[in-house]
């Protein structure tokens, strides 16, 4: 436990000492929440079904950009064998991992929402904003941990940046299915029960992959 | 080698027999439904690759034998492969019956987000030159792309029954005459998945003793 | 005989995809024999020296 938080003091450090991840993400976030609102056409009332759909366009373009970082990082400086080399378990080094792109994933998305809220003319209710957020931090909590293990993957590659979200996009399509149904289904101002269904399957979804990345991580790490 | 060609192609010529002389054309669909027999059998060829990719990845993790490593990726690229012949198929077949060229049926869905994680999983495995790394990565990729499967195709059903289509697939009522059709067609399909795996298995084998020779070659000289 | 433009694409694909598949793969392994057949008579020469 104490060796997790280590690695995350570690990693946020770092970040807010430079500042190129997270500047990067939310500059690439806001840049295709604007592009795809001049595609569809400004001016025009953009249906919630559609816009739930660009939200997490947004968020998952810019949150791969995040992803890539944390391990290329870490191979750099060939700081990786020093992890390895210490008395720190992988197991422990996914945890860490996982959570510092599950943050970077959270401060994303507290500017990239109400930036989405205010370009396409949507609003969560407030009696709405509690589901809001589950359904978010579903998808973070899936995302971050099928993330570490494919971005580890792919930063022991010869052309990581390119590999990630080739790698990620296609196991996650339905993650990003259902969350982006429950989003519609919530910003058009359905009742709970109407989109309970998909946030189930996120929740599998999350718990499948949470524990087989969990489990393979060892496996990346040590090649690496 | 040469007698399992020899079945294959006996039993292919039977299929086809079977399919176009006595298997009656189905009343609705007409001719086109004759892809069926030979869609089926790609899709569960396709789908047994995959499995067969996953079980040798689990297999490597454990045992680390470079063998099980080369297995997995011949039934990932067998299997892709197949899965290519079963959209082309697919597509073929919605065309004419239900005037599109795709779908989002649960198991057209299903077929393509595979197609899609594979390609990836061969695109990974073409990125990475040293061997034990390359085993090790493909592994993690063959394993997680299989454990995505049933959520794939929870999700694409769920999708279904909230946007309810008017299409509806796999409500064919099959004959006597066209079950044995189709597995005839099925054994075949399965033979020649056989016959590929062998070449292709035996490839991979010559390549890794080549390049064993080359660095003995190397290091002699 | 509605359609059979269809059946006739889809089995043009299904076998030219195959044998395309059969080919590249056989052609490969014909390369590879010889490759290696190659290499070990390069051994034994090496050897026998």
């Amino acid at each position: 436990m104490k060796n997790i938080i280590t690695i995350i003091k570690k990693d946020l450090k770092m970040e807010f000492r430079k500042r190129e991840s997270l500047t990067s993400m939310l500059f690439f976030g806001i840049l295709v929440l604007v592009i795809l609102n001049i595609a569809i056409g400004t001016g025009q009332k953009i249906a919630p079904s559609i816009s739930g759909g660009i939200l997490w366009v947004a968020i998952i373009f810019s949150a791969v950009l995040g992803l890539d970082r944390v391990f290329s990082n870490e191979k750099e400086n060939r700081c990786i064998d020093g992890l390895l080399l210490s008395p720190i378990e992988p197991e422990t080094i996914f945890i860490a991992k996982m959570t510092v792109n599950f943050i970077f994933m959270i401060i994303a998305e507290i500017i990239l929402i109400p930036t989405f809220l205010v370009l396409y003319n949507s609003a969560v209710s407030f009696e709405n904003l509690p589901m809001f957020i589950a359904i978010i931090m579903l998808l973070n909590l899936g995302f971050s941990s099928v993330g570490t293990l494919l971005s580890a993957i792919s930063s022991g590659t010869s052309r990581n940046d390119i590999m990630l979200p080739i790698l990620l996009f296609p196991i996650l399509i339905p993650l990003i299915a259902a969350t982006v149904k429950a989003t519609s289904e919530l910003l058009s101002g359905s009742g709970v029960d109407k989109y309970l269904s998909w946030l189930y399957l996120t929740m599998a979804f999350d718990f499948i992959f949470f524990g087989s990345s969990y489990l393979l991580f060892e496996h990346v790490i040590k090649e690496g | 080698m040469k007698t399992l060609v020899s079945i294959t192609a006996a039993l292919f010529l039977a299929a086809i027999y079977l399919i176009f002389f006595y298997t009656p054309t189905e009343a609705v669909m007409g001719l086109v439904q004759k892809i069926f027999y030979f869609h089926l059998p790609l899709a569960f060829t396709s789908f047994f690759s995959f499995f067969l990719a996953f079980i040798c990845g689990i297999l490597y993790l454990v045992k680390k034998d470079a063998k099980w490593d080369l297995y997995s990726a011949c039934s990932v690229e067998i299997g892709v492969v197949l899965t290519t012949l079963v959209l082309i198929t697919g597509s073929l077949w919605a065309r004419p019956i239900w005037n599109t060229w795709w779908t989002w049926d649960p198991r057209l869905t299903t077929a393509l987000i595979l197609w899609l994680i594979y390609v990836a999983y061969l695109i990974l495995r073409m990125s990475i030159e040293q061997e034990g790394k390359r085993a090790s990565f493909c592994a993690v990729m063959a394993i997680i792309g299989f454990v995505d499967v049933p959520i794939v195709f929870f999700s694409a059903r769920l999708w279904r029954t909230i946007h309810p289509v008017v299409i509806e697939k796999g409500k064919i009522n099959l004959a006597p005459s066209m079950k044995l059709s189709l597995l005839l067609a099925m054994i075949a399909f399965f033979a020649l998945w056989a016959i590929l795996f062998r070449i292709r298995s035996q490839t991979l084998f010559l390549n890794a003793r080549i390049k064993k020779l080359n660095n003995k070659l190397l290091e002699e000289a | 005989m509605k359609n059979i433009e269809f059946l006739a694409a889809a089995y043009m694909f299904i076998w030219g995809g195959i044998f395309l598949y059969i080919t590249v793969i056989a052609g490969q392994q014909k390369k590879l024999l010889q490759k290696v057949e190659m290499l070990e008579e390069l051994f034994n020469k090496g050897d026998g020296e």
